[in-house]
């Protein structure tokens, strides 16, 4: 009891003074990288900055020596004595060493900001900037400080209970009120959307915290459930608010997201925390039962059990939480897998068991008639024909085995999601080209996607030992060329607008295209055909055009005119420089082993009859990404398609090759399908294939909401069509195996898992057996008072229901906040090995309910066996002893 | 003061509260039921009560590893309306489970206990769970309240358990708690009461079903001599005023000699069943001259 005296509210105040010092200087290291930047761009924040820190710093002293001096009153054997002293020391401590490491820090920013700013900003690289003796030791100076802080922390936390509880609840009350403001804001800040939310959770939060305050001591029940009530809808608006006013998913927004869902998070448990008791109280008020349930649970006195009671709680918590994440993710690699699947085939495919069948028309207009009539299978959205087999698909570099699909072009977009898969920024080229292919004669640079798209950067095949620096460099550098390019457009007498500006166009571009400086400025082209190979990965598909010949030379006139003396190097650099807008992004070792090639076709420019480029028309063909990597085409390219069955010879079928020129590139996200899958037109497809006027089978898709209702519309598609010889089959049939395997994999998982949540119940059983034990004399009371056994096993089995539903609830809360969480902001994955950038993440409401289902269930099942030794309690042994 | 819903809410046993009156001159008249003194017959040696509780040939047994403790051989008992009967004898003599087998908290070996003629040795443990709630009311030793709750709860818990509204329960339990002089104490849980104060915390919550017979096992063995002087001042008040049988088991030959019948057992078997001749005549515990007369008008038989 004198411990207390020597904790007036001024020690509490001035502990939560050094707490929120510690924590801001703490979050403020973390955060460093945040106010930076505002600060290189406005010095002027330097002085009021400096001055909050020093003087924040000087009050962490003051607050710590003045702790450490009252700690001293406390006698030996009082609570929290020593607690105090260490508080004291170590508050002082850390107010002098972070006060000189932060000084020395701000001064070596300052300085560093004169400095070429490359760095991200945080402090320690902040610090790496700094000359190497002060660096290390600074370094090591900061990582002590965060252990330092952290022991801070916890020394602070450990005084928490040292306060009255009094204090410690209006505290709490302060804390709850600010993290609401917080929340405010960030809900301001952070997120897109009307701003009836933010209102919403003001309103909302107000009215909480009236009748919360004013009804503190209230018994009433209707008081009880009307502070729950609002505290609930409290609960409710302020997940409303998250999809109401969405997360921002911006990169630049990342922190403030990641706040606010933090802060969010915290706002519910503590909205929970204080509606807990009230809800207990009402819950008391329903039956005798839950009344004394209820009050077991709420027992501050035991305090042993109350620690084991919230010990299970938080088990049960865990492990829902961790298998909700768990199958989450695995819903998610789950969905990825369906959508690609689903996006790439058709969701209903009619075909024969082996080879092609011919009446597709009829087939096709009795699935789907729209284009001409308006007839069509219920559910059906479209239907489009193709033709497929295997054949071997070769460039100058290597060939590959692939499965080759003549799709309509005009009906393929409405079934899969090949042309959002060739879209900018997924892939390259147009379905257009297929249909008009002599388009592909004259095409623009960015549309041959030799600028390569963002997910394909940094990739090993392609720019493995290109220095990202360089690239940056070489970018830039571009970028200003091309500025000036555009500049000078007019000036055509000046020898860069000769040089840059109206050049005709060398790789048969329209002239007056800002870039096509970059390919004039090759010092290698004049007269050379194969010019156009030069940052071309596969082959130049550039025919020598005089007027373009004629270009070229001017340019490289020019570029002597300005270097003479060192014309070789000058055109390295200017071809190092120039190479990547045109984006003909090869690494320099292929540069070189171009430029040896290139040699060599200068001697015979007509070594290869692949890379010998072509002026004639070629059917289209669509690519995927893996493949157009593998086999280094761009669109624009020539390949070569060879079909094992060919015209017969006389020693068996004759392979059969015909060339093709690469339309488009498109990117499905499945691998097997990027690198497997090639596309023509029908025609094309059925004339290599010599299928004449038949098609392999009929892709079908179905209106979203009847995508999982696929078998049934299969079976209507069966009926429309008539046919017996075809066989229909929905996507789950055709994907059996791999949905199967998914399926198992998931069960096992929630089995495993679901282990964890057993253990849990472990844990519920020890609580509710030692609370049987401990409460086997309120038991005999109880039944000597005429409580019946029934209602005792009741009562404990309520008990476990509420451990249950309280764990499951926090456990499926923190669950969603994680997946949502792990959504929203994404947890970045290297693409190169699993092929997605993002972990892939897919709440199942059905599932967190059973999850919750199953944990509430197992917490009820475990108290059984204690609640019925409980109910076996003789009330005469139970009475007899003290 | 009479709420008639709370009386409708009770099962009253067919003796009580016959006319619900107000009685405005007595002092402690908190409680609702306030009956009309049932009791002011004489005191003879045949009291003329009802008889309510009859113990016929009543033996119990434990078996203990092995050894057979016979703790009662053998006890036939009358028990009418109103009495207040103690329960002396040696440690060991059978008394607590003498009362405890009153209480239906244990079983007989042999023999059979009724209550207005109903054998409650062969109730159902819901049936004896209903009954010992509505005609029983204990009072232990060790008082035995239930510490997650306040003192105005533990005094409604039988109502509770009955599923009786709370709000009259309340009222009642209140009243009641006034009566016991702890009106100021209601929010208190036992922890923070005093050994007395939780000993009446335990007797209103033995009235507040208002029954018929009040078991009390050694209610003032772990309380001083004031305290349980007072103790037994309110037990005769409750008795005079509402009629309750109370059967007391008690070490004190002080007390023991204050009530209208002393029953005596040693060895398992009733050794004295003695009378006072006037209760209700003497006032309890004012005189100061009981203890110059200890044993005066107790005849050995």
């Amino acid at each position: 009891m004198s411990g207390k005296r020597a904790f007036g509210p001024g020690v509490g105040l001035a502990l939560v003074g050094a707490w929120l010092l510690s924590a801001g200087t703490v979050a403020a290291y973390l955060t460093s990288s945040l106010w930076y930047r505002p600060l290189k761009d406005h010095p002027a924040l330097w002085l009021p900055l400096a001055g909050t820190l020093a003087l924040g710093f000087v009050m962490q002293l003051g607050v710590g020596v003045w702790v450490g001096l009252r700690s001293t009153r406390l006698q030996r054997g009082d609570r929290g004595r020593m607690r105090l002293r260490l508080l004291g020391l170590v508050t002082a401590l850390d107010a002098l060493l972070g006060g000189a490491l932060t000084g020395v820090f701000g001064w070596a920013t300052h300085e560093n900001f004169a400095r070429p700013f490359t760095l991200r900003g945080t402090a320690s690289e902040m610090l790496l900037a700094l000359p190497p003796q002060f660096s290390e030791v600074l370094q090591t100076a900061w990582y002590v400080r965060i252990g330092w802080s952290s022991l801070f922390l916890l020394l602070t936390l450990s005084t928490w209970f040292l306060l009255e509880e009094r204090q410690r609840a209006r505290l709490w009350v302060v804390g709850d009120v600010l993290v609401l403001l917080g929340l405010l804001v960030l809900v301001e800040r952070a997120g897109s959307g009307p701003l009836t939310s933010v209102y919403a959770i003001g309103a909302a939060a107000l009215v909480f915290a009236l009748t919360s305050l004013a009804l503190r001591t209230s018994d009433d029940v209707r008081a009880l459930a009307a502070r729950s009530a609002t505290g609930i809808a409290l609960v409710g608006v302020i997940i409303w608010s998250f999809f109401h006013r969405p997360l921002p998913s911006s990169d630049a927004l990342l922190v403030l997201g990641v706040s606010r869902l933090g802060t969010g998070t915290w706002a519910l448990a503590r909205c929970v925390a204080r509606v807990t008791q009230p809800l207990l109280g009402v819950v008391e008020n329903l039956d005798f039962r839950a009344l004394v349930a209820a009050r077991h649970l709420r027992a501050k006195k035991s305090g042993f059990l109350a620690f084991i009671a919230t010990l299970s709680i938080m088990a049960v918590t865990l492990s829902t939480c961790m298998l909700c994440v768990v199958l989450s993710v695995m819903g998610g690699f789950r969905k990825d897998l369906k959508d690609k699947i689903l996006g790439n085939h058709a969701h209903v495919v009619v075909d024969v068991a082996q080879g092609t069948f011919t009446g597709w028309r009829e087939t096709l207009a009795a699935i789907d008639a729209r284009p001409l009539g308006d007839s069509h299978v219920p559910g059906v959205v479209a239907a489009t024909p193709y033709v497929q087999g295997e054949v071997m698909i070769g460039s100058t570099s290597s060939r590959e085995g692939v499965v080759i699909r003549g799709i309509d072009t005009a009906s393929i977009c409405n079934v899969t999601s090949l042309c959002q898969n060739m879209s900018a920024e997924r892939g390259r080229g147009s379905l257009r080209y297929l249909n008009h292919p002599e388009e592909l004669l004259d095409l623009p640079a960015e549309e041959r996607g030799t600028v390569l798209p963002m997910n394909m950067r940094g990739n090993a095949d392609f720019d493995d030992e290109v220095d990202e620096g360089v690239m940056a460099d070489l970018q830039e550098l571009l970028r200003e060329d091309l500025e000036r390019a555009a500049d000078q457009s007019e000036g055509d007498d000046d020898l860069l607008g000769r040089a840059r500006g109206p050049a005709p166009e060398p790789t048969r571009r329209p002239p007056s295209q800002g870039n096509a400086v970059v390919e004039a400025v090759d010092p290698t082209a004049p007269g050379n055909a194969d010019h156009g190979a030069e940052g071309e990965p596969a082959q130049g598909d550039v025919g020598p055009a005089s007027p373009e010949e004629r270009a070229a030379a001017r340019v490289i006139e020019a570029l002597r005119e300005l270097n003479d003396a060192q014309a070789e190097e000058q055109h390295d650099a200017a071809d190092g420089a120039v190479e990547p807008p045109g984006g003909r992004s090869d690494s320099s070792a292929r540069w070189a082993s171009r430029r040896g090639a290139r040699d060599k076709d200068e001697d015979d420019p007509s070594t290869s009859p692949i890379l010998a480029p072509s002026q004639q028309v070629l059917p289209g063909i669509v690519v995927g990404r893996e493949l157009a990597r593998s086999l280094r085409l761009f669109v624009g390219d020539d390949v070569d398609v060879i079909s094992p069955f060919g015209e017969l010879g006389p020693t068996g079928p004759l392979p059969k090759a015909r060339r093709f020129r690469v339309a488009g590139i498109f990117y499905s996200g499945m691998y097997e399908y990027d690198m497997k899958l090639v596309y023509v037109t029908l025609e094309a497809a059925q004339a290599f294939l010599a299928t004449e006027d038949t098609v392999t089978g009929i892709e079908i898709k179905l209106e979203d909401q009847r995508v999982d209702d696929a078998p049934a519309v299969a079976a209507a598609i069966r009926t429309a069509i008539d046919r017996r010889d075809l066989r229909v089959e929905d996507w789950q049939q055709r994907n059996r195996n791999l949905f199967g395997a998914l399926a198992l994999e998931k069960l096992a998982m929630f089995l495993v898992l679901g282990i964890a949540i057993l253990i849990a119940g472990f844990c519920v059983f020890g609580t509710l057996t030692l609370m049987v034990q401990e409460k086997a004399r309120e038991v005999g009371i109880l039944m000597a008072m005429g409580t019946t056994r029934g209602d005792i096993v009741r009562v404990f089995l309520l008990e476990g229901l509420f451990i249950g539903l309280f764990g499951a609830a926090m456990g499926l809360g923190l669950g969603f906040d994680l997946s949502f969480g792990a959504e929203h902001f994404g947890i970045r994955m290297n693409p190169e090995v699993y092929y997605i950038d993002r972990l892939p993440v897919h709440t199942d409401p059905a599932e967190f309910a059973l999850v919750g289902l199953a944990a509430v269930a197992i917490c009820t099942l475990a108290t059984i066996f204690p609640a019925i030794v409980a109910s076996r309690t003789s009330p005469l042994e139970a009475l007899r002893h003290e | 003061m009479n709420d008639p819903t709370d009386h409708d809410a009770e099962t009253p046993p067919a003796h009580a509260v016959a006319t619900p009156a107000e009685e405005p001159g007595s002092i402690a008249e908190p409680v609702s039921v306030s009956e009309p003194l049932s009791a002011p017959e004489p005191p003879q040696e045949e009291p003329s009560g009802e008889v309510i509780i009859q113990v016929r040939g009543v033996t119990k047994r434990f078996d203990q590893e092995g050894t057979t403790v016979q703790v009662l051989s053998g006890i036939d008992l009358d028990i009418r309306n109103g009495e207040m009967i103690c329960i002396q004898g040696r440690s060991g003599a059978g008394k607590s489970t003498l009362l405890h087998i009153l209480g239906t908290l244990d079983l007989p070996t042999t023999g059979s206990v009724s209550y207005h003629g109903r054998n409650v040795t062969r109730f159902t443990s819901r049936e004896l769970a209903a009954f010992r709630n509505a005609t029983i009311g204990f009072v232990f030793q060790f008082h035995h309240l239930l510490p997650e709750f306040d003192a105005l709860e533990n005094v409604m818990m039988p109502g509770l358990v009955q599923g009786r509204p709370r709000p009259p329960l309340r009222k009642r339990a209140r009243e009641l708690l006034e009566s016991v002089g702890l009106g100021h104490r209601m929010g208190h849980r036992p922890g923070e009461l005093s050994g007395g104060e939780q000993q009446r915390v335990a007797l209103a919550r033995a009235l507040v079903m208002k029954p018929e017979v009040i078991l009390a096992d050694e209610p003032t063995g772990n309380l001083d001599t004031t305290t349980s002087d007072a103790m037994f001042k309110l037990f005769f008040e409750l008795n005079r005023e509402l009629g309750t049988t109370f059967v007391i088991v008690t070490h004190s030959d002080d007390l023991a000699e204050r009530m209208p019948r002393r029953i005596v057992m040693s060895d398992g078997l009733i050794a004295g069943d003695l009378r006072r001749p006037s209760p209700h005549q003497q006032p309890p515990l004012d005189a100061p001259d009981h203890d110059a007369q200890p044993g005066a008008s107790l005849d050995p038989l």
